[in-house]
């Protein structure tokens, strides 16, 4: 790495930590129980949403009733986003008369935005149309990240709470995420993409001119679409000048701005952050990177904040950046090194002022490697799931380690919310593994971790892990699985892997190279984003509920200081062991083997 | 179609729920 790429590194860094302090604080005004200036300011909006979904804000819940109003809410959104794509073409909206999207593809589409995956099996530009893209996924983008940070907000309580029954009002949590959060922050971001040039319109698709005309060679097709055959047997082919081409437009920069805000990910065009209308200049890549972590790296001053001990949140920041940016770096060496078989071709890949050098294949120019591998692992890091490059053509030590982010579990900074709740799942793991060392019960903020919390965070740390090696392995053994592999041997199995680790993870970025936009995949991959999602924010609820419920532990000489160098490198590897033992087999398979067979066919 | 895959949501809701009631059974047994 040159100093233009630590300088990059070293500048998205700072900007980062420069915001998490005043947006930390900011999100602990807004989900304090003490009405403040902020709540002050807003109140009259909160009161009247309060009013006309008959909410009432002191009305608390325990654990297994938020549960149930996040379960059932979420599942409401996913049945009107299935319905939305199934009755599109009826609807306004849809200058473009887009058809209904398929039943499969709208199941797995739902599930994918509820969950705040937003993988996507579909090309946004020729499957939606304008009122599915709004009031189905852009709403969703925004209840998704909601629902994450709601979910996070109450196990905070549970920290901060002493023998309580309840975590809080799931609804009240809902409003003020989206209204003190999500809507003023993705307002400004969507303004200043506009600036760079990200459309937002409704006019029809444009077609316009080529600069250059080119020449394509087309199957002939008779009336009902069939390939025409010559006498041999041959298909009969023509040659077809193209001087035009369409442009998709749309409402796009006020769904980017949540994409990435809310760690969603989804892209409005098929090919999500490459394309020039989602994200056309380095400084609105800038823009869009940093609003993937965002919020995530935020949360964690919030965390400190409302539990009265700011040094906790920065111990989780600091294990998220202990992790994130080696491997940063590493991805960035990785693409920079390029491809060893050229080098044996004498083909030059050392960076000049004519070139970029290194492994360019499937990166946008515009952005060179430093931007793309920058933005390969913070969307994998969080679980934002947005791409600006295709990690399908990284080299394969560079797309291990995207994919290898996603499996740790989406807690290294992790989606929003989500990645909060995440970590502190290990954390009491982390934690316990202190007190087995030790001899002592684990305490962590004041609260014994036993049995029960103990068997909650394993659920959630190991039910990723199995969907991902259990769906991968089913995928590799069915004939329609195999189908929809684009490249065989370890390449191909690496494509399987990543599909899974990323729907098991609520990511949704795609490695490329599969078609998955079939009935097997698109079941499959939605059965485990479901899983994925709500049975792990049901069993973090269920350990706030038990921590509310405990009383508050006196530090004492024994207790494990949880705000110290030695708790990151402890919460840090914890993370890092669950996820090389977890998946190491299975990328021994795939990028591993991929990349040992890179090496030895250069010689 | 859409009848298998809104059968497999109501599925999969159904099997959350499940999750939830085991979690509250387990809690209450502590």
């Amino acid at each position: 790495m040159n100093a233009n790429s630590w300088a990059q590194l070293g500048l998205y860094v700072v900007v980062l930590l420069a915001l998490v302090k005043p947006l930390g604080a900011y999100m602990a005004l807004a989900f304090s129980d003490q009405p403040n200036r902020l709540t002050k300011f807003g109140g009259g909006i909160e009161r009247f949403v309060y009013r006309i979904c008959g909410i009432h804000r002191d009305e608390e819940m325990g654990w297994q009733r938020y549960s149930l109003a996040m379960l059932v809410f979420n599942v409401v959104g996913l049945l009107a986003v299935y319905a939305l794509q199934r009755t599109q073409q009826w609807l306004p909206l849809n200058p473009q008369h887009m058809p209904a999207v398929t039943p499969d593809s709208s199941f797995n589409t739902a599930i994918s935005f509820a969950t705040n995956t937003n993988w996507q099996g579909y090309g946004g530009e020729s499957t939606l149309s304008y009122l599915t893209q709004m009031l189905g996924l852009g709403v969703q983008n925004f209840l998704s990240a909601a629902t994450g940070i709601a979910v996070s907000i109450a196990l905070v309580r549970g920290f901060t709470r002493h023998t309580a029954k309840t975590i809080g009002s799931f609804w009240v949590d809902m409003t003020r995420s989206t209204l003190y959060v999500l809507l003023p922050l993705s307002l400004g971001l969507a303004l200043a993409l506009v600036s760079q040039g990200v459309v937002q319109d409704f006019s029809p698709y444009k077609d316009v001119p080529l600069l250059q005309p080119t020449t394509i060679t087309e199957a002939v097709k008779d009336a009902a679409g069939n390939a025409v055959k010559d006498a041999h047997g041959k298909e009969v082919t023509r040659q077809k000048t193209i001087t035009t081409q369409s442009l998709p437009l749309g409402p796009a920069a006020s769904q980017i701005a949540i994409k990435q805000l809310g760690t969603n990910g989804g892209g409005y065009f098929n090919a999500n952050s490459a394309h020039p209308y989602e994200n056309p200049t380095p400084f609105s890549n800038f823009l869009e990177m940093l609003a993937i972590l965002l919020i995530p790296a935020a949360l964690c001053y919030t965390f400190g904040r409302m539990v009265g001990d700011t040094r906790q949140g920065w111990t989780l920041l600091a294990a998220m950046l202990l992790i994130l940016v080696p491997l940063m770096a590493a991805c960035t060496l990785a693409e920079q090194a390029g491809n060893p078989n050229f080098t044996h071709l004498r083909i030059d890949q050392s960076a000049s002022a004519l070139q970029a050098g290194g492994n360019m294949e499937g990166k946008e120019t515009r952005f060179g490697i430093v931007d793309s591998t920058m933005w390969a692992t913070a969307t994998t890091a969080a679980s934002n799931g947005s791409v600006n490059a295709m990690h399908d053509s990284f080299t394969p030590l560079g797309g291990l380690i995207p994919m290898w982010l996603i499996q740790l579990g989406e807690v290294i900074f992790g989606g929003v919310g989500s990645g909060l709740y995440g970590m502190l799942a290990f954390a009491v793991v982390a934690v316990f593994i202190a007190g087995l060392m030790v001899g002592r019960t684990p305490e962590y903020l004041g609260k014994k971790i036993e049995a029960y919390e103990m068997k909650m965070a394993s659920l959630v740390v190991l039910i990723p892990c199995a969907l991902a090696v259990v769906g991968t392995a089913i995928a590799v053994m069915a004939p329609a699985g195999l189908a929809g592999m684009a490249n065989p041997g370890a390449h191909g199995f690496s494509e399987v892997l990543y599909a899974f680790s990323s729907a098991s993870n609520n990511n949704g970025s795609a490695f490329g190279g599969i078609s998955a936009n079939t009935s097997f995949y698109n079941s499959l991959l939605g059965i485990c984003m479901f899983f994925a999602r709500f049975p792990l924010a049901i069993g973090m609820l269920a350990i706030a509920g038990s921590l509310a419920a405990k009383k508050q532990v006196p530090e004492s000489a024994g207790t494990l200081p949880t705000h110290t160098p030695l708790f990151v490198v402890l919460l840090a590897t914890v993370v890092i062991v669950i996820g090389a033992l977890t998946f190491l087999p299975a990328l021994a398979l795939g990028p591993i083997a991929d990349s040992l067979s890179t090496v030895s066919s250069g010689h | 179609m859409d009848v298998v895959y809104l059968a497999l949501i109501a599925a999969l809701a159904l099997a959350t729920v499940g999750f939830l009631w085991l979690c509250e059974r387990v809690a209450d047994r502590k």
